[in-house]
């Protein structure tokens, strides 16, 4: 018998001996044909929302609304209904919102949504930026969802401010073309922005 | 009828081409690192919202429960936050985030891949308003990471088979105790939905591109740098330089909407991934979106094969060569090795069992404590040969107790690591010249023992010897075992302190030579001539006390006991003859 030196020359039991140290281990299949089958099936339904949920997004077409239908539930209910139009069709202006809180005391408190300088760190200023991007393609949306959209946002800002009315205004920052720069002008030029009021809330009516 | 079997042959063809590419089993090592770094991001990106948790979170919030209703009405969309009373919040929250952190770590992935699911979808359901490309490349990578074997690599799961094939290879008495992974026909779905999912969210990308003016006439990557409200890094100077712009901006047309035919091109991927990269890193560094541009460039993981993650670990880690770990019949020594084995690094250390002859507790008299001295003198043989720097006590503990054995075959290494160290002596192997070459600096006064299998081998080790050599009075007595047919090949002749043997030679014969060589150096020093007697009988009383303690150890003839008194004029005895012939190495 051939000398072990981890056994100390005893011999080793064979199960012992082929179960440890293998260098090509067994490759892991379904077992099961009709799993494959099921989970093919899967496949293809799961496939075809993924390609059916960006087609979906007007403009398109009544076939695509049609399949819309089937997959969209599932996909919504997986987050996964997605169109990533990432900066489509144009990469378009920044939305924010500006606000004047008006304190119990009498102060005053000036602002705006988002905030470079206060809202670190970056995702934190996204994640607010989100919510007046949203403000900025509401506009095609339906009207209760943004009146409902613009209250949250005026509550909420008079809650962390203290205050007992808001006014709010939705500020387009539009984008200056390339002759504009080479001008010498800045991209905080006051000219680049465009205001609109969108009302004064008190924190009562709010709640 | 030829017809249906042709049909039939085309069916079967079909079926298994989208058996190959759906199910063909695959090595999760791209999914375990992809569940490193996009657990890592999930965990990021919830301890982000943790910062403003109430604001967004919160009934009275930025999004209250009746504007995201009214937003998601008539669909599908479900989050637990809605069930989450309000002084609830933050200890849900924190548990969401350990959850992530399991998951990241890869601890009972098959749970917390599942759990995290749940999570970032709930996250996302609840505050719509807010999310954007992150939310849903997290969710999209946690849900097919939830699919495959995630977990198999570079996780706590991993480490805790890896323990307990340990465990199962020392109750066995194996050596060889790491099994690989196997591949899984669940890593190969998984890494395949990740791959088609991201050439979906390309073409998408790219085709939703085509239908804006600024894409064609060259303007939106300027309209991108010009955003304010986006901008991190300054992008103006295109201003200047425009036919920059409209370079990047056809560029990125032409890569969204053919990354999915390029991608699938062996010969193009790299270029095509690295693309990408380029694109996601100027997104992060210019618009601010690192956290986007990280989780897209996460994502190109799915096309890097396993086999090129797993030889990046390995030269990662080639400093961690491999090693043997000793275990005795102890429990904690079992159980401490079995973790030291999970835990290592690099390639899997080989076990040993060894017979714990030196670890018995110091004997007084019957009733009484052992005295503090016999508890030193235990401390001290515990220590003895494996740390170098404990003052020597006598001839015997001054003899050489530390020796590498360079040996190319395995079997050499072990065998006589084995037969060293059973005599008590601290025995370490190597298998080529490099390895002992980065060891010489610990080597001083001790001993180095060449195995030279073929001539080709000659040139090394008489290289070797030369540098062992020049280290004058601190180099370490060398002996070379070499076959007498290759004597004539070799150039440089023995010296005091470089030793020839030839095998077969017993270990008690190379002990032998060792002695003699530190005889006769410290002869030339300050040692008296008359113990070189003693050295021999030291090097034999080692080894007779410690034979009887391992059944495999050979026997060794105990010298007379008049032999260590003997005097200076005794001869010294001439070279020995093998004492057992099973103990032959060779």
């Amino acid at each position: 018998m051939e000398f072990h030196p981890a056994t100390n020359g005893h011999a080793v039991a064979p199960s012992a001996a082929v179960d440890f140290g293998k260098s090509e281990p067994a490759r892991a299949r379904f077992k099961r044909p009709w799993l494959k089958l099921l989970v093919s099936l899967w496949l293809i339904y799961h496939l075809a929302g993924l390609v059916i949920a960006p087609a979906s997004v007007r403009p398109s077409s009544d076939l695509v609304r049609s399949c819309w239908l089937a997959v969209g539930p599932y996909l919504q209910f997986l987050y996964l209904n997605h169109g990533f139009h990432f900066f489509a069709p144009d990469p378009g202006p920044a939305t924010i919102v500006r606000y004047v809180v008006d304190r119990p005391d009498g102060t005053q408190v000036q602002g705006q949504i988002p905030d470079k300088r206060t809202m670190r760190p970056r995702l934190l200023y996204h994640r607010h930026f989100m919510l007046t991007e949203f403000l900025g393609n509401s506009d095609s949306m339906d009207p209760a969802l943004r009146q409902l959209h613009t209250r949250a946002l005026a509550r909420q800002i008079c809650q962390s401010h203290g205050g007992q009315s808001v006014s709010l205004s939705k500020v387009v920052h539009q984008l200056p073309d390339m002759e504009w720069r080479k001008a010498g002008l800045s991209l905080e030029d006051p000219q680049l922005y465009v205001e609109e009021p969108l009302g004064q809330f008190a924190l009562v009516d709010l709640q | 009828m030829k017809l249906a079997s042709i049909a039939k042959s085309e069916i079967q063809a079909l079926w298994n081409g989208w058996d190959r590419f759906w199910f063909d089993p695959l090595h999760p090592a791209s999914l375990g690192l992809l569940r490193i770094l996009a657990g890592g991001m999930l965990v990021y990106t919830h301890l982000v919202w943790g910062l403003r948790l109430s604001e967004f979170f919160g009934d009275s919030g930025w999004q209250d429960p009746l504007l995201v209703g009214v937003f998601q009405r008539e669909g599908t969309a479900q989050s637990f936050w809605w069930l989450v009373p309000a002084g609830w919040m933050w200890p849900v929250h924190w548990a969401c985030v350990a959850v992530l952190i399991c998951f990241m770590m890869g601890l009972c992935t098959r749970v917390t891949s599942l759990l995290s699911l749940a999570i970032v979808i709930s996250y996302a359901h609840r505050v719509p308003l807010a999310t954007f490309g992150l939310d849903q490349i997290n969710c999209l990578l946690t849900l097919y990471q939830a699919i495959g074997p995630s977990g198999a690599c570079f996780s706590i799961d991993r480490l805790l088979k890896r323990r307990k094939q340990a465990a199962l290879a020392i109750a066995a008495g194996a050596t060889d105790w790491c099994r690989a992974e196997p591949a899984r026909a669940s890593a190969r779905l998984a890494t395949r939905l990740v791959q088609l999912h991201m050439c979906v969210l390309y073409l998408a990308a790219g085709l939703a591109k085509l239908k804006g003016e600024a894409w064609w006439d060259g303007n939106a990557i300027w309209l991108g740098a010009a955003n304010f409200e986006y901008q991190s890094g300054d992008l103006t100077w295109l201003a200047w330089h425009p036919w920059i712009g409209n370079f990047l901006t056809h560029t990125t047309v032409i890569w969204e909407t053919t990354f999915w035919i390029f991608v699938w091109r062996p010969k193009l991927r790299p270029f095509v991934l690295l693309a990408g990269v380029m694109m996601h890193a100027g997104i992060g560094l210019f618009l601010g979106m690192w956290t986007f541009g990280l989780v897209m460039i996460f994502t190109y993981l799915a096309y890097v094969p396993p086999e090129m993650v797993l030889r990046a670990q390995a030269r990662l880690l080639a400093f961690r060569r491999a090693t043997v770990l000793e275990y005795t019949d102890r429990f904690w020594s079992r159980w401490w090795t079995a973790w030291r084995c999970a835990m290592f690094l690099g390639t899997p250390p080989r076990l040993r069992h060894r017979v714990s002859h030196k670890s018995t507790a110091p004997v007084t008299a019957p009733g009484l404590p052992p005295s503090p001295a016999a508890w030193w003198q235990w401390v001290r043989r515990q220590w003895e040969g494996a740390w170098p720097f404990l003052p020597a006590e006598g001839l015997r503990t001054a003899l050489p107790r530390r020796i590498v054995v360079m040996s190319s075959r395995v079997a050499i290494q072990i065998n006589l690591e084995q037969r060293l160290r059973s005599r008590g002596l601290y025995c370490r192997t190597a298998a080529d010249v490099p390895a002992v070459a980065s060891t010489l600096a610990s080597l001083a006064g001790q001993c180095v023992v060449f195995c030279v299998h073929h001539p080709e081998e000659l040139a090394d080790v008489g290289a070797l010897r030369d540098i062992c050599l020049a280290a004058g009075k601190l180099a370490p007595i060398t002996v070379t075992a070499i076959d007498k047919s290759m004597f004539h090949k070799v150039s440089w002749p023995a010296t005091i302190e470089h030793r020839l043997i030839s095998p077969p030679f017993s270990c008690a014969d190379l002990l032998v030579e060792i002695g003699q060589a530190w005889a006769q150096r410290m002869n030339g020093e300050a040692f008296p001539k008359t113990c070189l007697a003693e050295v021999i009988v030291g090097v034999e009383t080692i080894a007779t006390s410690t034979a009887a303690n391992g059944p495999t150890v050979p026997k060794v003839a105990s010298p007379p006991a008049s032999a260590a008194k003997q005097s200076a004029s005794t001869p010294l005895p001439a070279r020995r003859k093998p004492l057992a012939k099973a103990s032959h190495l060779q």
